[in-house]
């Protein structure tokens, strides 16, 4: 059997034109926007601190700078319309605490952002929550210990018992504030609670910002306890009692979204082969032992047990 | 009228085209099935975990090495399929096998040149846009590395169904059963390539279709030898 040169010519152009017309059929199609919007999952877990705090001491840290991302990239997300933040922290450092409550304060106004207390939800991680526009707190969660606590650790004793002794030359009196090798002076004990107070001052102005006409006992609120969800909802701490489902469905009605809107959980990229080979995923931190913290303590349980999980 | 049977010119070219056109296909076999092979180990390389990772630089090590015999292979292919239809064209059998070598030649570098450059302006807009890739490529609408990706893919299997056509007709001329069967299917294998890529699906049937139809051609070049017309040398 012998083609003619021009039906050959015609057979390639008729399959080209044919394979040209699917692919740009499908490649339009997949361009299209799959769906009017959705709501947008953030998880924060563990204590908050940045990568290289020596706040990942107490347990299972929430990487900041990767929260702060996720929440930057729902921000500027056109497609996601609500945000949900569930919550599962005890607190963390004040700058760590700080910088995901201005995050969020920013997403809550262009947005709407429903927060899930799912486990803990207290000091730091309760300040990130404030500028949501509901708080949701699950049944047997712990919320609220609005306070500042500074931690000074001293080991002179355990030096003095080794025979080891240390000389520190300082160019002024409180140039070694919260130093471990010594009991902490009068002056110094005066700044740290002045620092605590001022920080204190700062969570207070917010919570009274954000909740104010909620509140019902700022006394009991601001004493430091944590609470109980129930305890919370009758203080003016959270909104309601409810379910991540509840979370979920308050965020599509506040932004006008359909019932069945989907749900996309925004999660940090997986460190590459190449920070995995230079051991980045894993580094321990310093040691340092004093801090200003915006967390429950004793640290929960849980922390301890996410940090020999990861 | 020539005498087809006897040896010519004509007869030495386009049995050494055949011969160059077999080894093309062999060596596409084998990168096809490397490449089939590779793409399972991708995706269990995407479940392992960081605390694996003496088993992951294995697996890693593994896909580079394979991908670049795999690559390697490609290229040696290409430049036989290049030289088998050199040889079809010098044959003077066909205008045609002319306008196939042109295709293969210039198809593949221009199409890789596209999506090579689709690549560099896609890493130039995420370097401007500054945002996360993830949130750059979920907003991403089209555009020019969009057009570039297209073109070249639609480049590449515009060569690939000029070949295809190519192969079919010699296997109509030749008689020969396993060319006009790896022909067809090979013109199947071009056309649900771009497919399997835009859907990110049936990415192993497409390797499939592929590694047959290259097995057909490789064993149907093979047995084929150019004894003249077929209904003339009836």
């Amino acid at each position: 059997m012998r083609l003619s040169e021009r039906s050959l010519v015609a057979m390639s152009l008729g399959l080209i034109a044919v394979i040209a017309s699917a692919t740009l059929l499908l490649a339009t199609f997949r361009e299209a926007p799959p769906a009017p919007g959705c709501v947008a999952l953030i998880e924060v877990r563990g204590t908050l601190s940045y990568s290289q705090s020596p706040l990942s001491l107490l347990g299972g840290t929430a990487d900041v700078d990767k929260l702060l991302k996720l929440l930057d990239e729902a921000l500027k997300d056109d497609h996601v319309k609500a945000v949900v933040l569930r919550i599962n922290s005890p607190g963390g450092s004040a700058a760590a605490s700080e910088a995901l409550y201005l995050k969020v304060r920013e997403l809550a106004a262009s947005k709407p952002v429903v927060a899930f207390i799912e486990e803990y939800g207290t000091s730091g991680a309760y300040m990130l929550a404030l500028p949501a526009h509901e708080i949701i707190a699950a049944n047997s969660s712990i919320v609220g210990s609005v306070g500042v606590y500074m931690m000074v650790i001293t080991y002179s004793g355990l030096l003095d018992k080794l025979g080891i002794r240390v000389y520190v030359f300082k160019s002024g009196e409180l140039k070694d504030l919260g130093s471990p090798f010594r009991e902490p002076t009068e002056a110094e004990r005066r700044v740290l609670e002045e620092m605590v107070s001022e920080m204190f001052s700062l969570f207070k102005e917010r919570v009274l910002m954000h909740r104010g006409n909620m509140i019902t006992n700022s006394s009991e609120v601001f004493s430091g306890r944590p609470f109980t969800a129930a305890e919370a909802v009758r203080i003016g701490l959270v909104d309601k009692v409810g379910t991540l489902e509840d979370a979920i469905a308050d965020a599509r009605r506040l932004a006008g979204l359909p019932e069945d809107a989907p749900v996309r959980v925004l999660k940090p990229p997986k460190p590459g082969l190449l920070q995995l080979l230079l051991g980045q995923a894993s580094s321990t931190p310093p040691l340092i032992p004093s801090y200003e913290v915006l967390a429950m303590w004793p640290p929960p349980l849980t922390a301890y047990l996410q940090a020999s999980r990861d | 009228m020539w005498d087809w049977g006897s040896y010519s010119p004509m007869a030495g070219s386009i049995d050494k085209g055949f011969k160059r056109l077999r080894n093309s296909a062999v060596l596409a076999t084998a990168s096809s099935a490397i490449s089939a092979a590779l793409f399972p180990l991708e995706r269990v390389m995407g479940r392992l975990s960081a605390g694996l990772l003496a088993e992951l630089l294995v697996l890693v090590g593994l896909i580079a090495v394979a991908g670049l015999v795999a690559l390697v292979l490609s290229l040696a292919s290409w430049i036989y399929k290049v030289l088998g239809w050199s040889d079809m064209c010098r044959s003077r059998l066909r205008r045609f096998y002319c306008i196939t070598r042109l295709a293969v030649l210039v198809g593949p570098i221009v199409a890789v040149a596209l999506i090579m450059g689709g690549v560099a302006v896609l890493s130039l807009e995420l370097l401007a846009k500054g945002g996360t890739p993830s949130l750059v490529l979920r907003n991403y609408r089209g555009g020019a590395p969009a057009g570039l990706f297209l073109a070249g893919l639609l480049l590449l299997a515009s060569a690939n169904v000029i070949e295809g056509v190519a192969i079919l007709d010699l296997g109509l001329l030749t008689r020969a059963k396993l060319l006009v069967a790896g022909s067809i299917t090979y013109l199947l294998s071009t056309g649900l390539s771009p497919v399997a890529m835009l859907l990110g699906r049936l990415e192993g049937l497409s390797n499939l279709v592929s590694i047959v139809a290259y097995t057909l051609l490789a064993v149907g070049f093979h047995k084929t030898r150019w004894e003249g017309e077929a209904h003339e040398a009836e």
